[in-house]
């Protein structure tokens, strides 16, 4: 699923901001019943994407070489 | 001029210099000449310059008399006194320093008044720090414990990320400007969203490069946020003061750094939580709504349901009757013909009725009026007709 692929390139700080868009979308209301479906839909997979980024985290380490004496 | 005794001369001498304010509370620098330690504790210790020379004394528990070293040359805070028993002028120290901190914390404070004049410690031009950075730039020393306290913070709190070490040295007469280098590299990768310069507790002097100009003005130029974390609770420096964030410890400084995953993690679960709350919720309304039309529809055309109920019952019935009835029907068209039959006509006239017509016009006479003596009638019976002519007319 195209989108799917598109959620799975955001950063980390792009999935919460989405998904926090999102959910403030449909506490606004006024939507109509397919746009809510479609909010609804997305937000769960971008929070499913932002919670599995989280779990298979590891923390990396890396060094830049200071010059020598 | 009257005699006054020795003691009286000793305890003259003795107030003019507790009520002296220079004498009662002084600072004199000089060098140490002789250095002993009693007993009890009490270091007596004799301070000089060219021209002079002078006895003094520190008490057990004042500070710093581990500067009173043979040759060291010392600023002694204190005051002067007699010591009565020898009449002998004596300086009671309370705090010695080396002569050389004296220098450095003036130019210190010059530096200070210069750098925040400059606009460095300035408030607004703090930046935010990164809520869920990616790569944070750390600045400390490889070895001892500062480098491996981090790690081990950001590894519980949110490994979420890449630490990128940028080691130095953080003590000694080179470190300033090894500090400042390794925050340059840092700051030429584009991909770092935070640095943490780091260093472990320590006297003032070991966390003196951190006061240095040099280190000051890496950190006010660099392309990313700054959070430092130097020495104690209690120690500020210069960088400290230039940093975009302050902490009170290389681990507080960590902990800034990074959000709090498992706080992050039930976030997410509540956000989940909310959409499918209020999703459920739209579709209620949207329920509602159509059974509140539904309503109005029924109560705009009343009894609609029932009618419908009934149509459908009627139907039913007259499909069952339909085929009954047909049973029935010739029986009952037997019976209304005869009944038919008996209240027709020919019935009647059997039982001696007649039919009276107008011969000429055929109207049926049915009162006095419709005819006059002499009209020809012609009278109707059960078998047959007669003529007749009307006679004289007699009314009831």
């Amino acid at each position: 699923m195209k989108e799917q692929d598109q959620v799975q390139e955001l950063t980390f700080e792009n999935l919460m901001a989405r998904l926090e868009e999102y959910v403030s979308e449909l506490e606004k209301g006024g939507l109509s019943l397919d746009k809510a479906a479609e909010i609804y839909e997305t937000g769960m997979m971008i929070a499913k994407e932002a919670g599995e980024k989280l779990e298979q985290a590891e923390l990396r380490i890396s060094k830049i070489q200071s010059e020598d004496g | 001029m009257p005699p006054i005794s020795v003691t009286q001369a000793i305890a003259y001498i003795s107030s003019l210099l507790n009520e002296d304010p220079v004498l009662s509370d002084v600072c004199v620098s000089g060098e140490v000449s002789r250095s002993t330690q009693s007993a009890s504790g009490h270091v007596y210790f004799s301070l000089k310059d060219q021209n002079a020379a002078m006895d003094c004394v520190m008490f057990r528990g004042g500070v710093g008399d581990d500067h009173l070293v043979v040759g060291s040359s010392v600023l002694a805070f204190g005051r002067f006194s007699i010591y009565a028993q020898r009449g002998s002028l004596q300086l009671i120290a309370d705090v010695v320093q080396p002569a050389g901190v004296g220098d450095l914390q003036e130019k210190l404070e010059e530096l200070k008044k210069s750098l925040e004049s400059e606009g460095l410690f300035e408030v607004s031009r703090k930046r935010q720090l990164p809520i869920y950075p990616m790569k944070i730039g750390v600045v400390t020393s490889e070895e001892g414990s500062v480098w491996h306290d981090i790690k081990q913070t950001v590894l519980h709190r949110y490994p979420n990320v890449e630490l990128v070490l940028s080691p130095t040295n953080v003590q000694g007469p080179t470190a300033s400007s090894s500090i400042a280098r390794a925050i340059g590299r840092l700051d030429v990768r584009s991909d770092i969203d935070v640095i943490i310069l780091a260093r472990g507790g320590g006297s003032p002097e070991d966390l003196w490069s951190f006061n240095e100009e040099s280190v000051a003005r890496a950190i006010f130029a660099s392309g990313h946020p700054v959070i430092t974390g130097i020495g104690h609770e209690t120690d500020w420096t210069i960088s400290d003061m230039v940093a975009d964030f302050r902490a009170s410890t290389p681990t507080a400084a960590a902990v800034a750094a990074v959000p709090d995953i498992t706080e992050i993690s039930v976030r997410i679960q509540s956000y989940q939580g909310l959409l499918i709350r209020l999703a459920n919720s739209l579709v209620n309304d949207a329920h509602k709504d159509f059974d509140y039309v539904r309503t109005r529809l029924e109560s705009a055309l009343p009894g609609f349901a029932q009618m419908k109920l009934r149509i459908d019952e009627l139907a039913n019935q007259l499909g069952r009757s339909m085929r009954v009835d047909l049973n029935f029907s010739t029986e009952k068209v037997k019976m209304l013909t005869d009944k038919l039959f008996s209240l027709g006509p020919a019935q009647t006239m059997s039982r001696g009725y007649s039919i009276v017509q107008n011969t000429n016009d055929g109207v049926l006479v049915r009162e006095l009026g419709d005819v006059e003596p002499g009209n020809n009638v012609t009278i109707t019976v059960s078998d047959g007709t007669l003529e007749a002519t009307v006679g004289d007319k007699h009314a009831n």
